[in-house]
């Protein structure tokens, strides 16, 4: 194919690197130090390859000069490298001149989706030796060192678009489509031009066809599930999916709504699968643990309508882990306990919880539901009427008190009390 | 399951599997044999950073070795072996004795030293390597196709 590798020597590519700037950046030297000394033995200029041990060094130096070729590592504490890469871009009007590298250890499934996703030309793992940092650098200077005519067009119909000039990109696209036997980069940025005009039909339509050609091209699966996710279009995004990850790798970025398309399509069970992606990622969004937690109690609550108590048991007992070690969501982990009746597990669960927690008024609440689904009714009429006299008022504290109270044969006095402040206060939940 | 369902699709890409983005687990304990102080596997545990002919740079805990000193490592891997075989996973253990011939310090980071071997089972160690040469293999074969 004419996208393919461009061949290129050892000589061409170190003619292309000595001109050209190289950053390499990374917080341990002597990783740093190996990976500028490999860089030199293909070709970059000593005086034109530097170093960088921190994120911020790293974003002046980007912010400062163009770089053409940026190694760097994919985590720093809290910051990705990825964003680097974003600085680097935005001194160039394309990526022809321009390649990044990312360095990490062996990568989870959904970090490599995330590379995957992202723009950079190659990733290097973490141990590395010469010899797969030769490879990675080579296919990373692809279409760097000797772009074919297709890449070209291409990356130049990538500037004409990035400008919003969606007509001289068409046509700049339109010629590429002639360049390549299966020019679906092509077909994908077309759809792309078309999503940006709203045109959602033609859009779909573009990427289709696309895919006609080469039926497992990413990026036009990957934006036929961004649009049918814009056009609230579920089941089609759910379809989109499950093309898009029978070969890819499924993204952090992506996790957040396929968890919601697992919902909104009846799914539950694939939850579960998301939740094993989660397990390994190495910083938790608190926004994609909140989906992850809420998805997991949903999946729970399926699978004990279905009959399934012991998936139900396991799904809550990962999903309590999880608001346990994040401090999220962690009341409404026992509320599913309680409503598929695992109120053992759910005792032992809020047992285990802090002190702080179970005195605020939604753990205090909490205890009394678990003292109601156990059957405790002496004790949830003694603890009760405390949270009420302390101002602890809902209708679910005022039904429980009466429920059980009429189960302890308490006199009809004490209920109709009860009753009457139930009315007043919650008239539509006391009707 | 998304992931199952799909599976079923025919035409599977021929260069990797969904199953090569699994990562390897693995656990490196550590022994000073100089200064008898040990270093255990997990959180701050030793890192492997680059594979060189006779050694290995590796990333270490702060003041857990100095030059010179011996160095034993005793490694455990797991990973899913390329199908279709036997055994679902590829298991190894592997002893390294090692001296210490450089050490670099971090500002930012832990500080990572130039192992160089002394003892070491070879196959073992080459079997771990072809894990992380074939996972190279697979990230860069997927960065190629989301490229195309």
């Amino acid at each position: 194919m004419a996208n393919d590798v461009a061949p290129f020597t050892e000589a061409e590519l170190k003619e292309f690197l000595e001109k050209r700037t190289v950053v390499v950046v990374c917080a341990q030297p002597a990783s740093a130090k190996s990976v500028r000394k490999l860089a030199m033995q293909f070709g970059a200029r000593v005086d034109l390859t530097l170093l960088c041990e921190t994120f911020e060094d790293a974003k002046k130096e980007l912010s400062s000069r163009p770089v053409h070729l940026l190694i760097a590592d994919l985590h720093f504490d809290k910051n990705l490298g990825l964003e680097l890469v974003e600085l680097q871009a935005s001194k160039f009007p394309n990526r022809l001149e321009i390649a990044s590298i990312m360095m990490c250890g062996d990568p989870s499934s959904s970090t490599s989706g995330m590379l995957a996703d992202s723009d950079i030309e190659g990733v290097l793992i973490k141990p590395f030796n010469t010899e797969n940092f030769k490879t990675v650098l080579y296919s990373s200077m692809a279409n760097k060192v000797k772009p074919s005519p297709y890449w070209r067009l291409i990356e130049n119909g990538k500037t004409l678009f990035n400008a919003d000039d969606y007509e001289k990109a068409v046509t700049v696209f339109e010629s590429a489509k002639k360049l390549d036997p299966k020019p679906a980069l092509a077909f994908y940025y077309l759809g792309q031009i078309h999503r940006k005009k709203k045109e959602y039909t033609q859009a779909v339509q573009v990427l289709e066809d696309g895919l006609k050609l080469e039926p497992k091209d990413y990026r036009c699966l990957s934006a036929l599930l961004d649009i049918k996710m814009e056009i609230v279009d579920y089941p089609g995004a759910y379809d989109a999916a499950i093309r898009l990850h029978a070969d890819y790798p499924v993204s952090i970025r992506r996790i957040l709504d396929l968890v919601k398309l697992s919902i909104y399509n009846k799914k539950y069970g694939d939850v579960v699968d998301y939740y094993e992606i989660f397990k390994q990622l190495d910083h938790k969004d608190p926004m994609i643990t909140r989906v992850i937690i809420a998805g997991m109690l949903v999946c729970s609550k399926y699978f004990s309508l279905q009959g399934k108590k012991a998936q139900a048991l396991e799904v809550l007992n990962n999903t309590s882990k999880i608001a346990i070690e994040t401090l999220i969501f962690r009341i409404e982990v026992l509320r599913y306990y309680i409503e598929t009746g695992h109120v053992r597990e759910g005792e032992v669960y809020f047992n285990g919880l802090p002190d702080d927690i179970k005195a605020q008024r939604d753990g205090q609440i909490a205890a009394l539901e678990l003292m109601n689904a156990s059957g405790q009714s002496g004790q949830l009429v003694q603890v009760g009427t405390k949270m009420i006299a302390d101002g602890i008022h809902t209708a679910k504290v005022y039904k429980m008190m009466i429920e059980n109270s009429k189960k302890l044969g308490r006199s009809g006095t004490n209920i109709k009390i009860l009753e009457d402040e139930a009315k007043a206060r919650f008239p539509e939940d006391f009707e | 399951m998304v992931r199952k369902n799909a599976q079923e699709v025919e035409n599977k890409n021929p260069f990797f599997t969904l199953e090569d983005f699994k990562s390897i687990e693995m656990i490196i304990d550590g022994l000073n044999s100089t200064s008898q102080v040990k270093i255990p596997g997990g959180v701050d545990a030793i890192q492997l950073v680059q594979i060189l002919p006779d050694g290995v740079w590796i990333e270490v805990p702060p003041k857990s070795c100095a030059m010179g000193h011996t160095l034993s490592l005793h490694i455990i891997a797991r990973w899913l072996a390329p199908q279709p075989a036997e055994k679902e996973y590829v298991e190894t253990q592997l002893h390294i004795l090692g001296v210490i011939e450089q050490i670099e310090e971090s500002k930012r980071g832990r500080p990572q030293v130039r192992l160089k071997f002394r003892q070491f089972a070879q196959e073992h160690w080459d079997s771990l390597l072809d894990y992380f040469t074939q996972k190279q293999l697979s990230l860069n074969e997927l960065i190629k196709v989301t490229r195309k």
